[in-house]
């Protein structure tokens, strides 16, 4: 295992480049800890530790900035948290290799979603302009700001995408990443929720999603206690920074740098191999 | 809406802006005070050794995984209280397939 300091290190620059991407660090993290000598079956829950660490920082400004929809984000997250037992069991029983071939084709579809171009599909409507912004109660539909402008929208094809996210579910618990990647998308294109609001209440869910796992982890006795607390503190502190620099940077130029860092993070696992 | 509580006693502001916002408010603080325990657990457990470090960082792992169900579990009992027993049992239902993972 690296030492506290490398491992601080490497949780401070995913949590940093996830951030910015709006990915989450967990996908660098992973790999980067194989590529420092760390077994995939070890460095699976030390991701899905970060992941936790990470939504729990960015918890309090998401919710100041009401984008976050707990009604749709929680029946996600049903599916989603049963998919991570599952993908969390698979993964205590697979060979090592298997489990790092899974992280190159996460590491792959996440660059092809961040490459991917986001879409307007909500509109403003001026009958929404004097309504409370945030989502309405009793249903997967809501309101958000767009500059001085009110966007209604609700939740479409609900049982396709859940039934996806309890797939989004099972990568995460297999490969100790958020599975934001897969949800983001899964809530903009199929469900039609405006990318702000799911790119929100997809940071609300991954740390559900891998707090689930974690549990299923430490009960496998795969949770490293000592080297998690390293990790937590590093992806507390890189969310917190990137989340302040995030700001100042353009978000589809950050991504397009993010997907190809992670094709070449790709290559490098594959190589390894 | 971006980065500010807006305020909740605005009265030009939309009808029940000032108590939903107080919900939020109290939310928001709770998962501040959730994000400073497992953090100060965390940095604890580092700056410690032996038994204390090790018990520690147990409980921050503890902390760290109650933190997300702490929050689900709040949002089903704000539901609940305001009549939304919809989600308020979609809300318990994601809280027992925490504890199916708990029993796995």
């Amino acid at each position: 295992m690296p030492s506290v300091a490398i491992l601080m290190a490497l949780a401070v620059g995913s949590a940093l480049l996830g951030t910015l991407g709006g990915l989450g660090g967990a996908i660098f993290l992973v790999p980067a800890l194989i590529l420092a000598g760390v077994e995939p079956v070890v460095a699976v829950p030390l991701g899905a530790a970060s992941v936790v660490a990470g939504s729990l920082a960015a918890g309090p400004s998401q919710l100041r900035s009401g984008m976050v929809h707990h009604r749709i984000g929680v029946s996600i997250e049903v599916l989603a948290a049963s998919g991570a037992i599952v993908g969390a069991v698979i993964g205590n029983a697979v060979d090592a290799k298997v489990l790092t071939w899974v992280l190159v084709v996460v590491a792959l579809g996440a660059a092809a979603m961040a490459a991917r171009p986001t879409p307007l599909y909500n509109l403003p409507d001026r009958i929404y302009d004097n309504d409370l912004p945030g989502e309405w109660p009793g249903t997967l539909g809501g309101t958000y700001r767009l500059g001085d402008e009110a966007v209604p929208y609700h939740a479409r094809r609900v049982p396709i995408a859940l039934g996806a996210m309890s797939l989004a579910g099972v990568v995460s618990g297999l490969a100790g990443v958020g599975g934001g990647f897969m949800k983001v998308p899964l809530m903009r294109e199929v469900m039609r929720v405006p990318i702000k609001v799911a790119a929100a209440t997809s940071t609300f869910t991954v740390g559900i999603t891998a707090a689930v796992s974690l549990i299923v982890y430490s009960r496998q006795g795969r949770v490293d206690a000592g080297s998690t607390v390293a990790i937590v503190v590093g992806a507390i502190v890189g969310g917190i920074v990137g989340t302040r620099i995030a700001s100042r940077l353009d978000p589809r130029l950050m991504r397009k740098v993010l997907a190809v860092l992670l094709v070449v993070v790709a290559v490098i696992l594959v190589v390894r191999q | 809406m971006s980065g500010q509580w807006p305020d909740a006693d605005d009265p030009t502001g939309p009808p029940g802006l000032g108590a939903r916002l107080r919900r939020q408010q109290v939310l928001g603080v709770v998962l501040v005070v959730l994000v400073a325990i497992v953090g100060l657990l965390a940095v604890a457990a580092l700056v410690t050794s032996g038994e204390t470090s090790d018990s520690l960082a147990k409980l921050t792992v503890a902390a760290l995984i109650a933190a997300p169900v702490v929050r689900v579990a709040w949002l089903a009992v704000r539901w609940l209280r305001l009549g939304d027993i919809r989600f308020a049992l979609v809300s318990a239902a994601l809280l027992a397939v925490v504890g199916v993972a708990a029993v796995v």
